[in-house]
């Protein structure tokens, strides 16, 4: 009897795997057709704006040879631009390309920016209200001293956040490591005091994972599941749903010291290093917050499985596709470290309170 | 609109209850005659009074004083006929032998039609279609034969996936003796929980649900089991390709104590020396047992246990050891070796035990008091480590244990009071005391260095939230003249959970009209709520689905539901309906357009939006219940949508649900050729499933202003899969034996091989375009396995 079902098991094994099979299904046109790719991220920090455009089609997106872009504010021309200053290949093959253009306006809160762009035949444009600037009431930083925050890091920062009244808000954080060094004495013919030597602006290398407000989980023990190790929120984004019309004391840690040294240095010369942190909170619209959630989950290790979903990603570009975005900026410098440089102290320094 | 409804109910409840003060209760249970087990859904008349049998074979009947005969029917049985004195309240059982020779054309005539119930959007599936349906591998199976009913639709094709109605998989109310079933699917959904020979009715609701059921927003699934014959031991012993079954049923002690028990288990001797013989380090099986119960007391009151346990297992197991030479501290060579273990382990499956009394109050009111636990549980274990051995030994251990965990202890008093013949009212109360574990995790760390072993390093996290649903029931079934029947109910729930109450009022209506004996009209509305949400992990009925109560963020499943349907029926032997539903659904979860759809109870609020879900759709269903060839035929023509008006799904634009199909054609018949050979086939054509399909490749930008490229997706499930359609065939041989019969059955699955899609992912891959330039051609790649299947089923029915 087993003999005999085994061979029909055999049969109807080999039955199925002879039959089973992988086809291609070819989606067909979108009916979309050749339209603009415009993609933008402005800010009322600057003046000067950069807009990518392409022609998409469904084979990819090519850069455009000629183009010509109208920033209108509340309705007012205000400025025009048919440069392209660069374009940008993004893949390894030809049609992965975007032209890089510029634009030079200044956004208050409230304004209506729109954009429009043509290119041959192609035209679209994209309506954007700007956000009010985020609040930061205060924000400091300090060593740290007790074992939870040395085991974060060697700075702590804290940045008390007002959320913006009476509306749904979606902010990200961004924060600059510049380090430079000031000479206060010299004789030499080089330089005089006051000149600022060896300015480093460097990535920010910030612990965040111990923030509830941008990693939902929590740092939270690791157990090996990597569903446990949920995907890092790289463009520290977040939303105002755990402090809505409140305030918020945003944590975060530093884990690289702000170290510099000066170059070089004679006898009875005396500089300061100086370590500031730029702490910049943007305010965005809930699309771009969408949008970026998307863009930083398709670049995390659990995109791509079977067990995630396609990712649909805003566009408001009207005529083409896209996404065109206006933020809001508040900036906080904060000193973090000062020390005073001479021959005897060349390389570490002596720390100014 | 509850007052409104409340004035309704309360006046036809007093009517009724007036109505019957000068009548006597003639009381009693239907019984077959060969087993004594109890006939639900016989109808028992006597001039214009008529009643049906509950699910327990019990009826009332009121009737007044003096002298009358009382018939019973049940469909293949003999009309029993009884004369009875009404001189005060009496008790009648109803004794009914099956058709044997008895030519059918007298018993057609003898069969009283019951007058047309007011529920609809019910179906009664006969155990014919599931044991006669052919099948994946051949193995009978309810799930999939409700698949083939109009307003089902089933997920991956082949599995045992259940969407009704446009409602999503966990919103199916699976209940086996009145309890519920949280995962009713074995080898992920391949087969459904209830093995067939252990059933004995299956009730489907999916339009009106009566005032008694309640929990779950789209369907309820009422199966019930055999009480197992107080006369003689039978059974059935049944060996396919892929399990084996065993039932058998009999007295304890006759008359009073009866039992069934089914055991059904995988064929691990059969499957597995294939995967070893290709190398494939996995082991696994699955097994079930369903057993009950039943004491008739003297006094009619009756006693039944019941109990299901089911449990699914899979391994994966491998080692791997390498010998190397190395020289020791005295430069002689040696051999070492070097092992890699790896393990993993996952387990799942529901547990059920249930103790059910039922008594008769004065004649006129029947009572079922039930107690019931059940549990659904998944392990999941793994394992690795590595070991170097030379002079010392190296090595390290990293052992982690998930669980996952949702039991209930639930308590339920249904009580039946027939005030008169023309007028039934159900009421009862509640309570369920649910326990969700979604997450237990243990792991830990040991490393040996030379001959000093680390202490382990352990973590932990455990998960755990408990909520009390509470609920209150009346419903009134009642006829106003021959021709307008009604059934008027209203559900009271109350959930507790981590603080938060929620109170829910459900009102549930359905009305029938005959027109003309063979035709009636209905119209029903029912509301349901749903208090707990699956966070499923795909298609697939994964173990690792979890269950989570709402919380103060996460509302209830609101489902309101309006259908209209015309009926007719030529007594036993043709029945078609045709019926059209609108159905809407608040708070309905999906996982959010940039959220990991996977298993972990961490903030999962955070990953999941609330949105409306709307579904409409007409369906036709004819049925052929007698004669040589027997079947159905449905068809569903339907549209379901979502929408997240949120904005953080699909941009908050609507979207079809993943399974809206429009249209799903399902044939079955049933040619009994002789009483040895009969032929069974099934056609089934649908439109394809939804899925989310990217065209084109665009350019993003960070929040650091840097340029990335993505897929371009223009909208969630913006693209329709191409149609399924298949025709599976299947004979059976039957023989008389000397002690019974056997029946060997003989399948073909998909016997055209129709390549349909069974698994389909985005692809690309690069070509060269007219201009010679290289681009991204995107499209999507279709899996097909399930073509053409042979099965070989043995069966033996002993008596």
């Amino acid at each position: 009897m087993k003999r005999f079902l085994n061979a029909l098991v055999f049969v109807g094994v080999f039955t199925v795997c002879l039959c089973s099979c992988e086809i291609a299904i070819d989606l067909g046109d979108d009916g979309l057709g050749r339209v603009l790719l415009m993609n933008a991220q402005m800010s009322t920090a600057d003046t000067t704006h950069t807009i990518y455009l392409a022609t998409s089609e469904q084979t990819g997106f090519s850069s455009v040879k000629q183009a010509v872009i109208s920033c209108y504010v509340n309705g007012t021309l205000v400025n025009v631009s048919d440069t392209i200053d660069d374009v940008e290949e993004i893949g390894y093959f030809a049609k992965q390309s975007v032209s890089v253009l510029h634009i030079k306006a200044s956004f208050a809160p409230g304004d209506l920016v729109c954009i429009k762009a043509s290119s041959g035949d192609l035209h679209c444009e994209a309506e954007v209200t700007v956000p009010a600037a985020p609040v930061i009431l205060d924000a400091k930083v300090e060593k740290c001293v007790s074992d939870y925050d040395c085991s974060m890091g060697d700075y702590k920062f804290t940045i008390d956040i007002e959320d913006l009244k009476d509306e749904y808000n979606y902010y990200f954080l961004n924060v600059l490591d510049v380090s430079y060094v000031v000479v206060t004495k010299t004789d030499s013919h080089w330089y005089k005091a006051g000149y600022i030597m060896n300015r480093q602006d460097e990535l920010p290398r910030f612990n965040t994972e111990g923030e509830p407000l941008l990693h939902s989980s929590g740092i939270g023990p690791s157990i090996g599941n990597s569903y446990n190790s949920y995907f890092n929120n790289k463009q520290n984004l977040f939303s105002d749903a755990s402090f809505r019309d409140s305030r918020y004391n945003l944590k975060f840690y530093s884990t690289r010291g702000f170290s510099i040294t000066p170059r070089t240095m004679s006898t009875g010369e005396e500089m300061i290093s100086h370590n500031i942190a730029v702490i910049q909170i943007f305010n965005i619209s809930k699309d771009e917050y969408l949008y970026q959630d998307c863009y930083q989950f398709d670049n995390s290790s659990e995109s791509g499985t079977f067990l995630t979903n396609e990712l649909v990603y805003p566009c408001n570009v009207t005529g083409g596709l896209g996404f065109v975005s206006i933020n809001a900026a508040t900036e906080y410098v904060l000193n973090v470290s000062s020390f005073l440089h001479d021959i005897d102290h060349f390389s570490h320094g002596i720390p100014i309170e | 609109m509850n007052k409104a409804f409340l004035c309704i109910v309360l006046p036809l409840l007093l009517c009724g209850s007036i109505y019957a003060q000068s009548d006597y209760q003639l009381t009693g249970y239907v019984l077959s005659e060969e087993s004594k087990e109890c006939l639900i859904g016989a109808v028992v008349w006597s001039g214009d009074c008529w009643t049906v049998s509950n699910e327990y074979g019990y009826f009332s009947l009121k009737l007044k004083s003096g002298k009358h005969i009382v018939k019973c029917s049940f469909l293949g049985r003999q009309t029993a006929e009884a004369s009875v004195s009404m001189d005060g309240n009496k008790s009648l059982d109803f004794t009914m032998s099956s058709v044997g020779s008895i030519d059918e054309a007298v018993l057609e005539a003898e069969y009283c039609p019951p007058l047309p119930p007011s529920y609809m959007g019910v179906l009664d599936i006969p155990k014919s279609y599931i044991t006669n349906m052919p099948s994946v591998l051949g193995e009978p199976d309810l799930l999939k034969t409700l698949q083939k009913m109009p307003g089902v639709q089933g997920g991956m094709e082949g599995f045992s996936g259940m969407y009704v109605r446009g409602g999503g998989s966990e919103e199916n109310l699976m209940l086996l003796d009145g309890v519920p079933i949280y995962n009713a699917t074995h080898l992920l959904g391949l087969f459904s929980s209830f093995t067939p020979e252990a059933i004995k009715q299956v009730t489907f609701y999916k339009g009106f649900f009566p005032a008694k059921y309640g929990g779950r927003a789209s369907s309820v699934l009422d199966v019930r089991t055999n009480e197992g014959s107080s006369q003689a031991v039978s059974g059935t012993v049944s060996v396919g390709l892929l399990d084996g079954r065993f039932y058998i049923e009999g007295p304890i002690w006759k008359d009073r104590t009866s039992f069934s028990l089914s055991l059904r288990g995988m064929n691990t001797l059969v499957v597995f020396p294939f995967a070893k013989a290709f190398g494939f380090p996995y082991y696994g099986y699955f097994y079930d047992v369903t057993g009950k119960l039943t004491h008739r007391f003297k006094n009619s009151d009756r006693l039944y246990l019941s109990f299901y346990h089911g449990r699914d297992r899979f391994d994966y197991k491998k080692s791997e050891t390498k010998s190397f030479t190395y020289k020791d501290k005295n430069d002689r060579i040696k051999r070492g070796t070097n092992t890699d273990n790896e393990e993993y382990g996952l387990s799942w499956g529901n547990t059920m035990a249930a103790i059910r009394w039922n008594h008769t109050f004065g004649g006129a009111l029947f009572s079922d008091l039930s107690a019931s636990w059940t549990s659904y549980k998944m392990n999941e274990n793994s394992l690795d480590g590595s070991t170097h051995v030379t002079d010392s030994t190296y090595g390290f251990t990293n052992t982690r244990l998930n669980s996952s965990r949702i039991s209930d202890i639930n308590v339920v008093w249904d009580f039946l009071y027939n005030p008169s013949s023309f007028h039934k009212i159900n009421f009862g109360i509640s309570g369920t005391m649910h326990s969700y574990s979604p997450e237990r995790k243990m792991s830990q760390h040991i490393e040996k260095n030379g001959n000093a072993g680390t202490p382990a390093a352990q973590q932990g996290k455990v998960n755990f939230m408990t909520g009390g649903e509470y609920a209150l029931y009346l419903e009134d079934d009642f006829n106003l003249g021959h021709k307008f029947s009604a059934s008027v109910g209203v559900r009271a729930t109350l959930f507790t959970t981590q603080g938060n109450n929620y109170f829910s009022f459900e009102p549930r209506v359905s009305m029938g009209y005959k027109i003309i004996p063979s035709l009636s009209v209905k119209a029903s509305y029912s509301k349901m709520s749903q208090y707990a949400h699956m966070l499923a992990s795909g298609t697939l009925s994964l173990p690792s689905d979890l269950w989570v109560p709402i919380t103060k963020n996460i509302k209830p499943v609101l489902a309101d539901q309006v259908s209209v349907g015309l009926f007719f029926s030529n007594a036993e032997d043709w029945q078609s309906s045709v019926e059209a539903y609108y159905k809407k659904e608040k708070n309905v979860l999906e996982y959010k357009d940039s959220k990991l759809v996977f298993t972990s109870s961490n903030d999962w609020e955070q990953d999941v939006e609330m949105g409306i879900g709307t579904s409409k759709g007409i369906e036709l269903l004819v049925q052929k219940n007698k004669g040589a060839v027997t079947g159905s035929l449905s068809y569903t023509l339907s549209k379901t949508d979502r929408v997240f008006p949120d904005g953080t799904i699909n941009a908050g634009k609507p979207f079809p649900f993943t399974y809206d199909r429009r249209h799903v054609i399902d044939i079955f018949a049933n040619w009994k050729i002789n009483d040895r050979v009969s032929l069974n086939g099934s056609w089934s054509f649908a439109s394809g499933n939804m899925m989310t399909a990217s065209w084109r490749t665009i350019a993003v930008i960070d929040t650091k202003g840097n340029a990335d490229m993505v897929s371009y997706i223009s909208g969630r499930n913006n693209y329709r899969l191409p149609p399924s359609h298949r025709l599976d065939l299947s004979v059976n041989l039957k023989k008389k034996k000397a002690h019974g019969e056997r029946i060997w059955s003989f399948g073909l699955y998909n016997v055209y091989g129709a390549k349909n899609p069974n698994w389909v992912v985005n692809d690309h891959e690069t070509r060269t375009g007219k201009d010679g330039e290289i681009y991204i051609y995107n499209y999507l790649s279709q899996r097909t396995f399930l073509t053409i299947m042979p099965s070989v089923n043995y069966t033996f029915n002993f008596r």
